[in-house]
């Protein structure tokens, strides 16, 4: 090693009491031990730490172009590249035939007019597609119930023929399943999301409201998945964290039902339930352990059947922002996380919004974070505005953040629960959140458990499972 | 039963230790950290010794890793926008 060679930026976290997290720009990472943080700080590195940090791409010479230009590639592949528009979230209707308490927009009545889009709507969401440049287009149904106007879930998906891919989301609470509906879900390029909160009880306690409408659904679940089979559909469960289900209970209502990937989602803070969950604010000491007990459940699970992979999906995202980056487009966490570019949501009315969070907020009366209409534009000031703000990089937080390079941005989200931005970022539940889950992936990364490895591994879509997921400076 | 530990800072390493206090103190918002004359104390409920140490030394080669870096991360970053 020449004695021009450069210790490339590393940030360094503990790992429980006897070893310390080190992670570079790009993501690399490996734990060492404490006396290694001592000659980390003192500038006192051993001949053998600096073979280490040389072979692993945290130490390169000077005159190291090519490793250079390696640790630049490695920072760009973690930084958001965002396309041209590609992703609609479309609401036809505001309209919902239920009524959940923690509804998220604030719907209106089934019966309610003036809530779902005009003809002059319509006409210029078609225009929108018609002009967009991108090959490809994925298209979310959101509502309200969108499954209430199949007229125009046909007339977008019609003029979608002409990208060379294309892919619908409808997302339904499944109370109606009529002939005309199932005819729509028979394309292949169609999938269906919905909510499933647990069993039947606690499902019909949170949304349907009672046991006739609560059978209603379950049948119609069972009906898609029977005739679709379970990859056609995605659920969700809503979790009132002040009172979560009980785990066995609510990996077996999704298994039941062939389904693989649990997305444990507790109450936004947003619509109606800013006033009637108010401490879904901040999530609790006990909500953190209730998702470390529900994941390190669905490893046992996973190891005991090996038949079938469980996962709780957003642990697998932030698992692969670790191992895989730019591999997925999940928009909740990514940075920078800009706004308004490759997607948007159209509302019922022609609002456009940056995100699906900024129209409940919105429509919660608590701040108009509309960026436009889908007849005039929304590259305005508006959307400047917020993308000034759509990145972890420059705040002094993240910046000694060991996470930075996996985590993300999300104002809206700081917007939502504290009405500004400007928060120190520690102070957010975005960055408790995140400490909270990475801190927990990394744990389980370096458990010596085979049954935590196979699960990881299949989490992170390896073909096999490797002998260890974490390299060590010993 | 609370865990405390006590750190001794070299005078000429105060700036340095108040500003690892400082962030350790927003990123362990659990741990009660006070500085003294000299030292540093942190105190945890549910953290042992050890991690407190760990905390503590973290805290110091984070504090020391950003000063260092952030002329190669600003230069890196320039260099990617560019």
């Amino acid at each position: 090693m020449s004695a021009a060679a450069g210790l490339l930026p590393l940030r360094t976290r503990p790992l429980g009491e006897t070893q310390a997290l080190c992670v570079g720009d790009a993501g690399r990472f490996f734990a060492a031990p404490p006396e290694f943080i001592d000659r980390l700080a003192g500038d006192d590195l051993s001949a053998d730490d600096r073979a280490f940090l040389s072979r692993e791409g945290h130490l390169i010479a000077a005159s190291d172009e090519l490793g250079a230009s390696a640790h630049a590639y490695g920072v760009a592949e973690r930084l958001t590249r965002a396309g041209a528009l590609d992703y609609l979230i479309l609401v036809p209707t505001l309209r919902c035939n239920l009524s959940c308490s923690y509804c998220q927009v604030s719907r209106a009545g089934p019966n309610q007019p003036g809530f779902d889009w005009s003809d002059e709507t319509l006409a210029a969401v078609l225009d929108l597609l018609d002009r967009l440049p991108a090959e490809r287009i994925k298209i979310e149904f959101q509502g309200g119930e969108p499954t209430l106007r199949p007229d125009l879930l046909r007339a977008i998906i019609a003029r979608c023929e002409r990208f060379e891919e294309h892919q619908f989301v409808v997302c339904t609470n499944l109370h109606e399943l009529s002939a005309e509906i199932l005819e729509l879900f028979d394309r292949d390029d169609l999938y269906i999301s919905t909510s499933l909160d647990g069993d039947a009880a606690t499902h019909g306690r949170n949304r349907t409201g009672g046991e006739a409408p609560t059978g209603q659904f379950l049948g119609n679940l069972r009906s898609v998945i029977d005739r679709y089979g379970p990859e056609k559909l995605s659920a969700l469960p809503t979790i009132d964290a002040t009172n979560p289900p009980e785990i066995d209970a609510l990996i077996g209502s999704y298994a039941e039902y062939g389904l693989s990937s649990i997305f444990l989602r507790p109450i936004n803070f947003q619509g109606f339930a800013r006033k009637r969950h108010r401490d879904s604010r901040e999530q609790s000491v006990a909500w953190r352990d209730y998702y470390e007990r529900f994941v390190r459940r669905v490893i046992e699970r996973n190891w005991q059947d090996r038949s079938r992979v469980l996962e709780e999906a957003y642990f697998s995202i932030c698992l692969r922002r670790i191992f895989q980056p730019g591999q997925d487009r999940h928009v909740d966490l990514r940075n920078p996380n800009p706004m308004g570019v490759d997607y948007i949501v159209i509302d019922y009315d022609g609002t456009v919004y940056p995100t699906d969070e900024a129209r409940m907020l919105s429509r919660s009366g608590v701040i108009d974070l509309s960026i436009g209409d889908v007849e005039s534009g929304w590259e305005g000031e508006k959307r400047e505005l917020l993308n000034r703000h759509a990145t972890n990089q420059f705040d002094p937080a993240c910046q000694r953040c060991a996470y930075q390079p996996y985590c993300g941005r999300d104002l809206v989200d700081d917007i939502a629960r504290y009405g500004r931005i400007d928060l120190p970022r520690t102070e957010t539940e975005f960055c408790r959140k995140h400490l909270h889950i990475f801190d927990f992936i990394f744990r389980l990364i370096y458990e010596d458990d085979p049954a935590v490895r196979y699960s990881l591994s299949r989490w992170l879509r390896l073909a096999g499972t490797p002998a260890a997921l974490g390299m060590r400076l010993t | 039963m609370v865990s405390l530990i006590r750190c001794d800072v070299a005078p000429d390493a105060q700036a340095l230790a108040a500003s690892a206090a400082e962030w350790a103190q927003a990123f362990y918002p659990d741990v009660d950290i006070t500085r003294e004359a000299g030292s540093v104390a942190l105190a945890c409920e549910s953290r042992g010794e050890g991690e407190l140490r760990l905390i503590w030394r973290s805290a110091l080669a984070n504090d020391k890793l950003f000063a260092g870096g952030a002329a190669q991360r600003a230069a890196v970053l320039d260099a990617l926008v560019r």
